[in-house]
C-alpha cells in the first residue's frame, strides 16, 4: 500500500480511530508516558514486579503573547464606598466592574476560548498575590490596585483585549453608582507590552528500563599536551 | 480547641502566634505545579507544642486556605529538623497567564496568625 494510494486514505483514518478508541494502557506506542493532569497528583506507577522502576521527566514550555496593562481603579464607585463602607458590597462591586469589563471584550472578540485569547485580572488589596488561597479575600482594602493581563495569539490582538478590558472598566455602568465620569484613577492609559507567555505544556515521566537509554552518551578523552606537561612538571 | 483546654482544672488557657513560636514560615515552588510550605522550630519544645496541638493538619491547613483536601499532596512532621511541611496542588502551573505568584513564595502569609493554644499553670 502506498503512501499516496487511495487504499491509504481508507486504511489510515481507521487505524487512527482504533488507536483513540482504545484505552489509554492498551496504546503500545504510547503507554510508558504518564500524563500528568494539571491539579492531579503523578500517576501511581503500575506494580512491575521485580523490576527496579526508572522515570525520565519530560517538560515543555511554550509561548504565546503576553501583553499587560497597569489600571488602578480607586474603587469601582467612589461615592458608593464613602456612602456606605461595606467591604462585602465593595467586593461586589469591583467583581461586577470586571465582569462588565469582560462582557465588552467578549463583544468584540467572542468568549475567549472561541477568540482564543486569556484575560486576567489581578486584584491588589483584595487577593493579588494568594488569589483563591486568600482567607481575607472578603476584606478588601479601600483601594485596590488591578493588573490586566490580555494574552492572545498575536501581540497586537493582546494588545487590544488588555486594552479593551482595562478601559472598559473606566466605562462601567453600575446601578447605585453616582459617579458617572468614569470609575477608574488610571496612572497611564497604556498598554506595556512584556515578553511572550510561556505556559506548561508537557508534565510526564517516561519510564524506562535504564536510565540512560534515552540519552547518546558520547566519551572523549582529553590528553595534556606532552609539551605543557612538561613544562609544568619542570615549574 | 478552647473548650478542650477549658476542661482542664486549674489551668488557664493562652496562645501564641505560630510566628511567634517557629523560627521560619516559608512557602516555594515544588515542580512545575505544586507549592510546598515548610514550618522550621529552633527548639524541641515549640516543635512538639505545636505538633501535639493539631492546630497543623490537612484539615486545618484545606480549611485555611479554602482548598479540598484532596489538593494537599503531602503532610509530614520531620522530627530530625524540627520542622512542619506540607505541600499543596497549585491553582495553576507556575507562570502560566493569570498567575500571581510564579516563584509560590508569597503563600505562607495566613500561616503566620494561626493561634495554637499553649496551656500555662492557672
Amino acid at each position: 500500500m502506498l503512501f499516496n494510494s487511495l487504499d491509504f486514505l481508507v486504511f489510515f483514518p481507521i487505524v487512527v480511530m482504533v488507536y483513540f478508541a482504545l484505552p489509554f494502557r492498551f496504546r503500545w506506542a504510547s503507554n510508558r508516558i504518564e500524563p500528568v493532569v494539571p491539579g492531579q497528583p503523578l500517576p501511581e506507577p503500575a506494580d512491575d514486579g521485580e523490576r527496579v522502576l526508572q522515570g525520565v521527566a519530560l517538560q515543555r514550555a511554550e509561548a504565546g503573547d503576553l501583553q499587560t496593562i497597569v489600571g488602578n481603579p480607586a474603587e469601582p464607585a467612589l461615592d458608593q464606598i464613602v456612602a456606605q463602607f461595606q467591604s462585602d458590597q465593595e467586593v461586589q462591586r469591583i467583581d461586577e466592574v470586571i465582569a462588565w469589563a469582560r462582557r465588552q471584550v467578549e463583544e468584540r472578540f467572542g468568549p475567549p476560548e472561541e477568540g482564543g485569547y486569556e484575560l486576567h485580572y489581578q486584584v491588589y488589596g483584595r487577593d493579588g498575590v494568594m488569589g483563591a488561597l486568600e482567607p481575607n479575600r472578603d476584606k478588601p482594602a479601600h483601594e485596590l490596585g488591578i493588573l490586566v493581563f490580555g494574552v492572545a495569539p498575536t501581540a497586537e490582538m493582546a494588545e487590544e483585549v488588555a486594552l479593551t478590558g482595562t478601559r472598559q472598566m473606566f466605562y462601567a455602568r453600575l446601578p447605585d453608582v453616582k459617579g458617572t465620569a468614569g470609575g477608574v484613577a488610571f496612572p497611564l492609559d497604556e498598554v506595556v507590552r512584556v515578553s511572550p507567555a510561556y505556559r506548561w505544556t508537557l508534565n510526564h515521566a517516561l519510564r524506562v528500563d535504564d536510565p540512560l537509554e534515552l540519552f547518546e552518551l558520547h566519551t572523549t578523552e582529553v590528553a595534556a599536551a606532552p609539551e605543557r606537561e612538561a613544562a609544568e612538571v619542570a615549574s | 480547641m478552647s473548650a478542650q483546654a477549658a476542661a482542664a482544672p486549674g489551668q488557664a488557657t493562652a496562645t501564641r502566634r505560630l510566628a511567634d513560636l517557629a523560627k521560619t514560615i516559608r512557602s516555594k515552588n515544588a515542580g512545575v505545579d505544586r507549592i510546598t510550605f515548610d514550618v522550621i522550630f529552633q527548639d524541641r519544645d515549640n516543635y512538639e507544642l505545636v505538633k501535639r496541638s493539631g492546630v497543623l493538619s490537612r484539615e486545618s491547613v484545606a480549611r485555611l486556605y479554602g482548598i479540598a483536601e484532596s489538593r494537599i499532596t503531602d503532610f509530614v512532621t520531620f522530627d530530625p529538623a524540627n520542622a512542619i511541611k506540607f505541600t499543596i496542588l497549585r491553582e495553576r502551573p507556575s507562570g502560566s497567564p493569570g498567575d500571581s505568584d510564579i516563584f509560590g513564595a508569597q503563600q505562607y502569609a495566613p500561616l503566620l496568625d494561626i493561634e495554637v493554644p499553649v496551656v500555662s499553670e492557672g
